[in-house]
This record gives C-alpha cells, sequence and structure tokens, in this order.
C-alpha cells in the first residue's frame, strides 16, 4: 500500500474533492469543507487504516497535507519496525 | 462567599463525590472534591510563591482536564482571577493561534500561564522562555507541599471570560465570585440539582457552558461530574451517550449542533445497546434550536429509553455568567408558530400549528440568511423564564423603549450573574452596559404567554457549533488577503443542514478563473488559520457588489439577497 496515496484518498472523502485536486504542498486550512470535525474525520480515518496513533501535540504542528503525508509515513514505518 | 469556601462546603461534606475525567470509554483520572481542594491550595501556595498577587489575571491554556479544574480552584484560592484560553487548531498555524491569545492575555495584564507538560512544550517557547514576556508553568510542578486558601470578598473578580479574540480588541467578560455563585445558585434551583445529580459533559471548559454549566455547577452542588475531552466527543459521539448509559447520569447539555452531530453518528444498531432512562435533563442552548431537530432526536434515541420531556431549550450568554432562562421541568417542548413575513418586521403573529409540509425548512434561521424558501411560516422554541435573581426585558429602539405586545425586541438583561463591565472598561462597555444593570445582549425575542422565544440576532456573530465567531474579526482577516479589493469583505451566517454555517462574500477585480480559484483558497486558508472555522461556502463578487451605506460603509443588510443570487446564478 503506497502510504502517500492512500493518505489523500482519506482525505478526498472526507471534504468531498477529487483526490487529483489534493496535492502534498496544499495547506489543510485553504481546502473546501474542512472544518475541526473532518480534521478530526481525517486523523481518525488515518489512525484506523494504517493502525497507528497520532498524538494530539503534533497535530498542532501540521499544516500541509504533504507533512501529514510524512508523519503517516514515518509513524506506519514505526509500527512496521516494531 | 467566594467560590473557594463554596468548594470548601462541598469537600467538607465528605460525599467521596468529584471528577471524573474520561478518555474515549476509559476513565483516564479521578478526584475527589476533597482531594481537588487541598491541592487547589497547594496550587495557590505555589503561585504565591511565584509572586502571582491577589486580583492578578492568569491564564490557564489546558485541555479538558483534572489539571484544569485543579487550575482553576487553585488560581481563586490564591486571590487571583481565572482566564481561560482556548486551544490551538489542528492542522493549522501555531503562530497565528499564539499571536491571537496574546492579544487577550496583554489586554488582560497576564503574566502568568498554567499549562501542562505537553501543552507547554508546545506554546512554552514562544510565549515564554528566558526573556519571555509571560511564564507558562506545568501545574504538575507549580504545586507547593503545603496549602494556602486565601480568602477573597466576593465581590472580586474570579473570571474573565474571553468571547472574541482574533480581532485588536478582544472582548472578555469580567465575572465576580458572586456573579458565578449566583448563576450557579440559579441553575441548582431552576433544574433541582442535588449531590445525587450525575453530569456528563464533553463541553470545552474554556467557554462559559462547559466551564459554569458542567463543571461549576456540578461541583459545587457535590454531584459527580464526569468530563470527556471535545475531541473525544468529536471523534465518535457514541462515547458520550455510552458514559450516560454506564454511569447512568442524570445530566448532560450541548448545543443544537451537537446532538444533531450525535444523532447522525450513532446508528439505531447502537442506540439498542444504550440506556438513557437516567437522563433527566437534556439542555440545548448556545446556538438557535430547531425544534424538528429535537422531536427527531426523541425518537431516534426513545428504544434506549431517553424521554423527549427531559430536552429543556435554554437561552444564555457569557454577559449574564450563563444560564439567563430555563422552561419548567418535564414538560414537553413548547413552541410557537409564527407568520414569517411579518416576524421580518418585528410583528408577531401566532398561527395554529403547520406540518411540515407547508412549514419548510424547519426553525433554525440564523442572521436573516436562508430563511427556508416560501414557508409561510415558522416555528419558535420557549426558553421559558428568567432563572433566579434574573430579569429580562425586551427593548426596541435606541432609548430602551420597551417593545410593546406583539412585538420583536433587543433581550437585555440584569441581575446578580451579569457582568457589570468588560476587561477593557468603558471603550467596549459603550452600548452594551447601560447605567441602569441593564445589559444588551445582542438577541432578539419575544413573549408569548410570559415565555421568552428567541427569533434571531441582531450582534453580528456566526455560532458554530456552539462557539461565537464575530463577524468583525472574520472580515478584518479576509479583509487583508492579497487579491480581495477594498479590503471589501462580509461575513454571515448560512444555514446548512449540519447548522449555522459562515459564508463570505469578497470583492475582487480579478478576472481569470485560475486568480479567482486561488484567492478562495486564500481566503479560506487565512480565516481558517486565524479564527478556526473554514468557510462554507466563499463567493467573489465585483468591486462595488457589496451592499454600503451612503457613506460607503459596507453593510451586511442585504447580503443574503446577494448569496441567494449567487445561488441561482450558479444552478
Amino acid at each position: 500500500m503506497d502510504v502517500h496515496e492512500k493518505v489523500l484518498e482519506i482525505i478526498a472523502q472526507e471534504i468531498d474533492v477529487p483526490v487529483t485536486d489534493l496535492s502534498g504542498d496544499q495547506h489543510f486550512r485553504a481546502l473546501p469543507n474542512v472544518d475541526s470535525m473532518r480534521v478530526l474525520q481525517v486523523i481518525l480515518k488515518t489512525e484506523k487504516a494504517f493502525d497507528i496513533e497520532i498524538e494530539d501535540d503534533v497535530t498542532f504542528r501540521i499544516q500541509t497535507v504533504g507533512e501529514f503525508q510524512k508523519l503517516v509515513a514515518e509513524l506506519y514505518r514505526q509500527r512496521a519496525a516494531a | 462567599m467566594s467560590l473557594v469556601r463554596a468548594l470548601a462546603e462541598v469537600a467538607g461534606r465528605d460525599t467521596g463525590h468529584g471528577i471524573r475525567l474520561f478518555r474515549g470509554d476509559t476513565e483516564a483520572e479521578h478526584v475527589t472534591y476533597d482531594q481537588l481542594y487541598e491541592e487547589a491550595g497547594r496550587l495557590a501556595q505555589g503561585l504565591l510563591e511565584r509572586g502571582v498577587r491577589r486580583g492578578e489575571r492568569v491564564a490557564i491554556a489546558l485541555p479538558t482536564s483534572v489539571d484544569f479544574a485543579r487550575a482553576l480552584f487553585g488560581v481563586w484560592a490564591a486571590g487571583a482571577v481565572a482566564v481561560p484560553l482556548p486551544p490551538p487548531v489542528r492542522f493549522a498555524s501555531l503562530d497565528i493561534h499564539l499571536r491571537r491569545i496574546a492579544l487577550a492575555m496583554r489586554q488582560s495584564q497576564v503574566r502568568v500561564v498554567l499549562s501542562d507538560a505537553t501543552l507547554g512544550r508546545l506554546i512554552g517557547p514562544e510565549l515564554g522562555g528566558p526573556g519571555g514576556e509571560f511564564e507558562v508553568l506545568d501545574v504538575a510542578r507549580t504545586a507547593a507541599a503545603t496549602a494556602h486558601h486565601l480568602e477573597v470578598s466576593d465581590q472580586e473578580p474570579g473570571l474573565v471570560q474571553y468571547t472574541s479574540g482574533t480581532s485588536a480588541h478582544p472582548k472578555g467578560v469580567v465575572l465576580s465570585h458572586a456573579n458565578l455563585l449566583a448563576n450557579v445558585t440559579a441553575i441548582g434551583k431552576a433544574l433541582g440539582v442535588t449531590e445525587a445529580e450525575v453530569s456528563c459533559s464533553w463541553l470545552p471548559l474554556f467557554h462559559d457552558m462547559g466551564l459554569i454549566g458542567m463543571l461549576l455547577t456540578p461541583a459545587l452542588h457535590g454531584a459527580q461530574t464526569l468530563l470527556l475531552p471535545p475531541e473525544d466527543f468529536l471523534r465518535d459521539p457514541g462515547r458520550w451517550l455510552r458514559l450516560i448509559s454506564r454511569h447512568r447520569a442524570t445530566a448532560a447539555t450541548a448545543p443544537n449542533s451537537g446532538y444533531l452531530y450525535a444523532m447522525r453518528k450513532v446508528p439505531p444498531s447502537e442506540v439498542r445497546g444504550l440506556d438513557l432512562s437516567s437522563w433527566r435533563v437534556a439542555l440545548n442552548g448556545a446556538e438557535a434550536i430547531d425544534p424538528d431537530m429535537l422531536r427527531r432526536f426523541s425518537a431516534h434515541f426513545a428504544p434506549a429509553g431517553f424521554r423527549p420531556t427531559a430536552f429543556l431549550p435554554v437561552y444564555g450568554l457569557a454577559e449574564g455568567s450563563l444560564a439567563v432562562t430555563f422552561p419548567p421541568l418535564g414538560r414537553p417542548v413548547r413552541s410557537l408558530w409564527v407568520r414569517r413575513g411579518p416576524l421580518a418586521d418585528g410583528v408577531v403573529e401566532p398561527v395554529p400549528e403547520q406540518t411540515a409540509a407547508n412549514a419548510g425548512t424547519g426553525g433554525v434561521d440564523v442572521g436573516g440568511v436562508g430563511a427556508g424558501g416560501a414557508a409561510t411560516a415558522r416555528e419558535l422554541v420557549s426558553v421559558g423564564h428568567p432563572v433566579a435573581d434574573t430579569e429580562v426585558r425586551l427593548v426596541a429602539g435606541p432609548g430602551g423603549e420597551p417593545a410593546g405586545e406583539g412585538r420583536v425586541g433587543e433581550v437585555q438583561i440584569r441581575g446578580a450573574a451579569v457582568m457589570s463591565t468588560y476587561e477593557a472598561g468603558e471603550a467596549a462597555n459603550r452600548g452594551v452596559v447601560h447605567a441602569d444593570g441593564w445589559v444588551s445582549t445582542g438577541d432578539l425575542g419575544l413573549r408569548h404567554d410570559g415565555e421568552l422565544f428567541i427569533v434571531g440576532r441582531t450582534k453580528e456573530v456566526i455560532i458554530v457549533f456552539g462557539q461565537n465567531y464575530h463577524a468583525s474579526d472574520i472580515e478584518s482577516v479576509a479583509g487583508r488577503v492579497p487579491g480581495v479589493a477594498n479590503h471589501a469583505v462580509l461575513a454571515t451566517s448560512l444555514a446548512t443542514p449540519d447548522g449555522e454555517g459562515l459564508a463570505l462574500v469578497a470583492e475582487t477585480k480579478e478576472s481569470d478563473p485560475a486568480v479567482r480559484a486561488e484567492l478562495v483558497s486564500q481566503l479560506r486558508h487565512a480565516v481558517s488559520d486565524a479564527v478556526g472555522i473554514s468557510p462554507r461556502k466563499v463567493v467573489l463578487a465585483r468591486r462595488g457588489a457589496l451592499p454600503r451605506t451612503s457613506s460607503g460603509k459596507l453593510q451586511r443588510h442585504g447580503i443574503g439577497a446577494l448569496l441567494d443570487a449567487e445561488e441561482r446564478a450558479g444552478e
């Protein structure tokens, strides 16, 4: 499974935009239909999809889609290594 | 009596009750009221040793936690004044958040910020650090070995509740110990709260409804206080209902959108596993109340034993501590159908009860936008009578003349729990705090059979998930986005199936579709980063298209028609 692609799919599905409209350099807060609830749903679905746990304080530091993809890939790698 | 003295009385009763914090479905931490009293005293001693003085404003930057309660009562036991701050926003700029809370802290002359290890690591380096403007302290590391509880007069301030923080002029409601205790007592009386109450809440504690309604009220009545962080509720609202079910909770509160969210996310298969028969008061406030949602929620959760008579549509605001009017207990929600046309002109013309078919989209009307198409009547919900030691009047006109019989008027409040000043003093009070103690709410209401019905509002706020966002704050942020002509942006409420949303209309001279799409994205980004909510709709208009007064000032009146026209053009 390509982590970066899967993360984009989760975001696209949650905010209801075509996955082709998303790219790593976009800021979450510039995307349409983003609110606190949808952001939490993205986090929740990502955690479930990869069986990882994303700490709260990390989410306060992330701003772009690419930063989130990188974080998920890193957590997924750590989990696989554990 | 001070708030600390009130906690001491509860602690002395030895009920074994206290605050229980849940993360997900499991209990993460628990403190009894006598432990809380002791720990607050130790934190107070630690604050006093660090030079905190009586009356000094101390900020609280903490998530929903037992530490929050320790910090709150600790600040009070030191004779200081608590200033709760909102947490950072996920996937948004931390810098912008810190700049925003720093504005409020500067206005309140805050020096010390109480936080915990996790949040402290995040905000500490920027706000505190060597030579920093603020000192960020970890609650767990600040407590002294011995406790000290300073006695203060109940006339002294206890809490500064910020209702707006993004603009250069944050609005902080200053509430005295007497104000807060009067409201806690009034809520207790209206609901018949006893030690046997089990309160269960996910509402944020930096906001009046969570702080006063769901922490102070149960705690100072010696009742069990169950807390769930708001993010846990948002991830799965079933957690809130499972807590109520398992712990036989009797009192729980949410804004209209919270009930709607819970209803949508908890499927019938999960409802059957719940027992909500212990839930005797389900308060609904802080937002426009949709009577149809109340009926649907009641039907959805009826298999779990939820009683429709538990629903209590209530009215309140931070300027009145929290609660202003409550309906009587144990009766079905009372509603009133009125004709929409005359209502728009402030005239109340009741009509017989309507069926859903000719009533259009239901009762939630916000800011005059999305009035529900061709429907001719609107259903309003009674929020009952003023709570103890509180007066409500409806005024029409700038001179405070009473609104006549059958007329809509601005709701004004006066009483033991009502603030006497904003933190900024005279400049902020003007037009809101009147000489005889009456305070303008910016809400519009009518009286029918002696009960209050909220119709709309004159204040320019957008309410999303129970929280108020000032249109002027949003406009000042959006107006600075490059590509917006003459800083001309108006922010307004939008009625959506999920409740109230934010709509922006911005003027621009750009015509290139790609440039316009980028501008829309920049507007979303700027507002969402600074304010924490994303516009549901961003409309670009040509220069000069926004309604203006004769002197050229933008005016919100008429923006609804512009949005509607845009909607039709887009179809």
